[in-house]
């Protein structure tokens, strides 16, 4: 078991929900979880996943705090990782 | 002036003289140095690099460029430039609202004060004409009182008020300049300078009078085009859908968290447990009552909030700045209570960041009992008393208004300053975003994140997407987005625009409003000579090889955090790509670079 942390506007879009918990087991990726997400949350639907399955420009998935652009991409294994967190494009300065 | 947007018109006021004279902005200078910061800076400059911060030959500019006060989006900026008590460097430090745009409206591209008036004095800007007038009775008062009194004396909605608070009186170093009651030119201690020279405001009467572009067909297409890219849904400045619309600035706390790039404690952590409590999720959840914006843009990232209880306040600057630095740098989730201080600082007029962060290095300073007073992490009732005191310079407020550097000296151990070059750093641990680290330490101001915003690359993929635990490529990053935000800060846009527009839109929208024909390569040299005068100006200061650096806890203790547990700042690496990239030697600029740029 495991938890995807929604931010931002992707929080409103998950009808508030701010924490998900998905069941994961060893050797899942973090595609499949996402998959499981999107099934849970269908207000979701675009706002992290482009048509061609890749995560949409400026959207981050974290996992366990490293962006998984930076890991595996979406096939990223989660073994021992134990929180998504995912945002939508987030910016400021001041 | 064969340029177009300009007014063409600059005041210099004296202030021991009390005589105002107007000049012509020098063609050449415009065109090497744009507006707003470039040429504020350059006006700095040729007042000498080695004058007291403090003292009467000090220049103090409030200063606009050439898109400013037109349709332009995000254009309602104003760079206030000066000789910095706090750091001794040159410094800009920007605000919004609608000032920057009256002051276009009134006739001016600025007003630059020199001297020390005998007594109080505001000075009054209306139809191409400044006065100076009696500000006695205004003396002692808080910035909010001090902007109700003025609005009064000379109407409402096409006024605006840039005052000092009994902080810029008291000589605080890090006081601030505020327009409008909440939009501070809040880093570096402008308002210090002001104070030292006796000028309580500005005042600045003027009704909407929309500057021509010398191509109109060109601009229409440029703002068309710039707009677009703002409106965007997919970008994070889109209105009423962008996180930054949205939430405001402090979008960031739980991603920087999430990343282990939030200091808590002093830096001492780089995270805290309780971030979403004083993040902008929360806020727009509890607090959060209106949106409100700057002149001529449609993003509307300020967030105006209401606390009731014990930290009552009515206010509309809660950013992620000082939400971070009085709220996850002190161990302090209390939000009401942030709120309320960052409206103490407002109205004494005191940069909330550096506040929050002379208040965190105290709180460890005690912890260690370096000091006999007892601050303890979280104590907001201790906070609000030190906020007084510090304002007041009483008792240890005397020491904390002396900045973080001074005061962690004072108190007997410099390693728990969090400060480059005397200016503390801001809401980025540099631990978990590598790139902010070269940036806080070659900074021209000291340590701030707004001369190369490079968590655009880190978090957001703007303009391309880094990880922000590799230190490679980010010297070449921050130099380019040094000079991309020296340009932009002359125009003077709002920072915010550059996570949507590029320097293609900047360059149309230049040349539309002023008829030159600037290419992008050669806006990019215009950003890289403004930020070589700078660095030459403060060369000149004492601020030679060995200047830039980072305290040591972020290059010598690891991060305890998830996502960038571990992990140091690379430091030494990224400065021998950025020098490189620079063409400087160790931090200082050859003769060469400075005749190649144009500047000698």
């Amino acid at each position: 078991m495991g938890t995807v942390k929604l931010y931002a506007t992707l929080r409103q879009r998950a009808g508030g929900q701010r924490d998900v918990d998905i069941p994961w087991a060893r050797g899942d990726s973090v595609i499949e979880v996402l998959r499981e997400l999107l099934r849970l949350q269908p207000g979701l639907n675009g706002y992290i996943l482009g048509p061609d399955g890749s995560v949409l420009p400026y959207v981050s998935i974290f996992l366990d705090g490293r962006d998984v652009r930076h890991l595996g991409g979406l096939g990223t294994l989660l073994d021992g990782g134990t929180e998504i967190a995912i945002f939508p494009p987030v910016a400021g300065g001041r | 002036m064969k340029f177009g947007g300009y007014a063409d018109r600059i005041a210099r006021i004296d202030l021991t003289s009390g005589n105002v004279s107007y000049e012509s902005i020098d063609e050449e200078d415009a065109r090497k140095y744009v507006g707003a910061r470039g040429l504020g800076v350059k006006y700095v400059f040729d007042n000498g690099p080695n004058v007291d911060p403090l003292g009467p030959d000090n220049l103090l500019c409030f200063m606009n460029g050439p898109l400013t006060g037109t349709e332009v989006t995000m254009s309602g900026r104003m760079a206030i430039v000066t000789k910095s008590p706090l750091t001794g460097t040159v410094t800009d430090s920007h605000h919004g609202g609608w000032s920057a745009a009256r002051l276009r409206w009134a006739g001016f591209d600025g007003l630059l004060f020199k001297g020390r008036s005998e007594k109080p004095v505001y000075a009054y800007a209306e139809g191409e004409k400044v006065e100076l007038r009696d500000a006695s009775d205004l003396w002692g008062k808080g910035i909010h009182e001090t902007v109700k009194t003025l609005l009064a004396r000379h109407g409402g909605d096409d006024v605006s008020v840039i005052a000092i608070g009994q902080a810029g009186e008291n000589l605080v170093r890090y006081a601030s300049l505020l327009n409008e009651n909440d939009r501070a030119s809040g880093r570096g201690g402008t308002g210090c300078v002001a104070g030292s020279k006796q000028l309580k405001a500005v005042v600045i009467k003027a009704k909407k009078a929309l500057p021509k572009p010398a191509n109109k067909d060109d601009f229409k297409e440029a703002h068309k085009r710039a707009l677009a890219v703002i409106m965007d849904e997919a970008t994070v400045t889109s209105p009423r859908k962008g996180g930054l619309s949205v939430y405001g600035t402090n979008v960031l706390m739980n991603v920087t968290n999430t990343i282990g790039g939030l200091g808590s404690r002093n830096s001492q952590s780089t995270s805290y447990a309780h971030a979403e409590e004083i993040s902008g999720e929360k806020i727009k959840e509890t607090i959060l009552v209106h949106d409100p914006t700057c002149h001529a843009c449609p993003v509307a990232c300020k967030k105006e909030v209401e606390t009731h209880g014990r930290y009552a306040v009515h206010m509309e600057s809660f950013e992620y700045e000082p939400a971070w630095s009085l709220g996850a740098n002190c161990g302090n989730d209390n939000r009401d209570s942030i709120a309320f201080i960052i409206d103490l600082c407002n109205d004494y007029g005191m940069d909330a960041i550096e506040h929050g962060q002379v208040i965190g290095m105290a709180m460890e300073a005690s912890e260690k009992e370096l000091i006999r007073e007892r601050i303890e992490w979280g104590d907001t009732d201790k906070m609000v008393e030190l906020t007084h005191m510090t304002g007041r310079r009483q008792d240890i407020g005397n020491t904390l208004a002396e900045g973080t550097e001074r005061a962690a000296k004072a108190f007997g151990d410099p390693n728990i300053a969090m400060t480059v070059k005397g200016l503390s750093t801001p809401a980025y641990d540099p631990r978990g975003l590598k790139g902010m680290g070269i940036a806080y330490a070659t900074s021209n101001r000291g340590a701030c994140h707004l001369r190369a915003y490079t968590p655009s690359a880190e978090l957001l993929g703007v303009p391309t997407k880094m990880d922000p635990l590799a230190w490679e490529g980010k010297g070449a990053l921050t130099k380019l987005l040094q000079d991309l935000h020296a340009v932009s800060d002359s125009f003077d846009l709002c920072k915010f625009s550059a996570f949507a527009e590029g320097p293609e839109e900047y360059a149309a929208q230049y040349n539309a409003v002023t008829g030159a024909s600037i290419t992008v390569p050669e806006l990019l040299q215009t950003g890289e000579r403004i930020y070589n005068l700078e660095r030459h100006y403060n060369n000149l200061a004492g601020f030679r090889e060995g200047s830039d650096y980072l305290p040591k806890r972020f290059t010598t203790e690891p991060s305890d955090s998830p996502g960038s547990k571990g992990h140091v700042c690379e430091l030494d690496l990224m400065l021998k790509d950025y020098y490189e990239a620079r063409g400087w030697v160790n931090g200082v600029v050859p003769e060469s670079k400075l005749k190649e740029l144009e500047i000698v």
